[in-house]
């Protein structure tokens, strides 16, 4: 019993920490307001205990304006971190500590379950992503799987490919008599190897999200370790892919939180894999982009 | 009960707006807090946003427009869901303050027209027809060729640096 409640307070603690860390990357493309989240979260901390709820909760409503004002611009993860935040606020309320714990829990689970059920509700009606065109495209596209791209076809090859869709789009702003009416792409080029991987990607990506979503709501006992390990893995596999540290550290954080009551032992791993993404993100791409290396 | 009711019902309320976007005004999969990022190539960086000025090109030709600096921003953020309203809002900021493309490509033989003063500004155009047109990119898997379809098109009368409609 006296354990637990010495649990208790730094969980609440370090989740405050946390929640209030993803609040810097809530406030989009406005200078002012991020500024201004900034040190509402520093002058927290001089708020008296039982005002921290009310402080937070007011950032965060202050953060609407300018999500109202980037609605349709946000990236998914902001809604998240948004979510979270309120979520957080309001479970923060709850001056006894079991009673944050059941409710920061259960608000989690519930956003956690929401983020994968939506992902795959919309990738298995996407018309183009089961088929694995999507991917085939974003590989082909995408210059930040150019390197993949060029050793699947050929680096001449990937290049073509970014031409083409450059050119392809230019025509339709340019003003030579020769594009009046502007026409299809030259054709891309692709082989076997970069279908079959856009295949790999895809059915991966869907069957993890998938997975995740059934094991989330999943009420055996037996299955947590499982859903940990498949969460984690989750989290380094699509940062590597795709490396946007706020998502990346939006889930790191609620996992953490759903790990703290279903499996303790695990919940450390979800703050190590955030302070490894955080290093690798501010550090590592950092000094690669001062010595002009693309990252 | 209330918190949880508020925690529950916030991004429920989000997706169903986001379908709603996507059916009635062409939203993009990956906005409006859907959670469809990375499920289609209908990502806003596949659509693009076409401005021709009727007549202000070489021989009478229409003048294609690239958006440009602020405008730019401004067209990435429209395009994510091309209602009427919003292509107004680019028209009016065109009209405003749209710097004419310096990629103002003339034909053989416009050496003439190509070495005559030009407006720098939309609004130097005095009256124009303007024509705001958004493109999404599609892909034929059969011919492996892009194309690009209207997600939605204006017209707006341009005078005096004011766009008719905006």
């Amino acid at each position: 019993m006296v354990l637990e409640r010495v649990l208790d307070l730094p969980f609440r603690l370090r989740l405050a920490v946390l929640a209030g860390y993803l609040l810097t990357f809530f406030y989009i493309e406005h200078a002012l307001a991020d500024m201004g989240a900034q040190f509402g979260i520093l002058l927290l901390i001089l708020l008296p205990a039982r005002y921290f709820s009310l402080g937070f909760f007011t950032i965060v409503i202050g953060g609407t304006i300018p999500m109202i004002l980037n609605y349709y611009v946000a990236d998914n993860h902001v809604f998240l971190i948004y979510y979270f935040a309120i979520a957080f606020a309001l479970a923060y309320a709850y001056t006894d500590d079991g009673e944050f714990r059941t409710a920061i829990y259960t608000y989690t689970k519930f956003l956690v379950g929401f983020l994968f059920l939506f992902a795959v509700i919309q990738k298995a009606k996407s018309p183009d992503y089961l088929s694995g065109e999507f991917f085939t495209l974003t590989l082909m596209l995408d210059e930040r799987f150019f390197g993949l791209s060029a050793a699947l076809i050929g680096h001449e090859e990937a290049i073509a490919n970014l031409q083409a869709r450059f050119d392809f789009i230019d025509a339709y702003h340019s003003n030579d008599p020769a594009n009046a009416t502007p026409g299809p792409s030259r054709p891309l080029i692709l082989n076997q190897d970069l279908v079959d991987l856009a295949l790999v990607l895809t059915w991966a990506n869907f069957g993890y999200q998938a997975a995740l979503c059934l094991l989330l709501f999943a009420r055996m006992r037996a299955l947590v370790w499982l859903k940990n390990i498949v969460s984690a893995s989750f989290i380094v596999g699509t940062y590597l892919v795709a490396p946007v540290y706020a998502f990346g550290a939006m889930l790191c954080v609620m996992f953490y939180v759903l790990a703290e009551v279903e499996l303790p032992r695990f919940r450390n791993v979800y703050l190590v894999l955030l302070a490894l993404m955080t290093v690798y993100h501010f550090v590592f791409v950092g000094l690669l982009r001062a010595y002009g290396v693309p990252a | 009960m209330l918190r949880t009711a508020i925690v529950f019902a916030l991004p429920i309320l989000v997706v169903i707006n986001h379908f709603y976007q996507i059916t009635v005004n062409d939203l993009s999969i990956w906005k409006g807090g859907g959670m469809g990022m990375f499920a289609s190539f209908d990502s806003p960086a596949e659509r693009f946003l076409t401005i021709e000025i009727a007549g202000a090109g070489a021989q009478g030709a229409p003048l294609r427009l690239k958006p440009a600096g602020s405008i730019a921003q401004a067209v990435s953020g429209m395009v994510t869901i091309p209602t009427d309203e919003r292509l107004a809002r680019i028209c009016a900021l065109v009209a405003d303050g749209g710097v004419i493309s310096n990629d103002r490509i003339f034909g053989a033989g416009d050496a003439a027209l190509a070495a005559a003063p030009m407006p720098q500004k939309v609004r130097e155009l005095g009256q124009a027809e303007a024509t705001l047109t958004v493109f999404n990119t599609v892909y034929d898997p059969e011919t492996q060729q892009l194309g690009a379809v209207v997600l939605n098109s204006g017209q707006f009368t341009i005078a005096e640096g004011v766009c008719d409609g905006a």
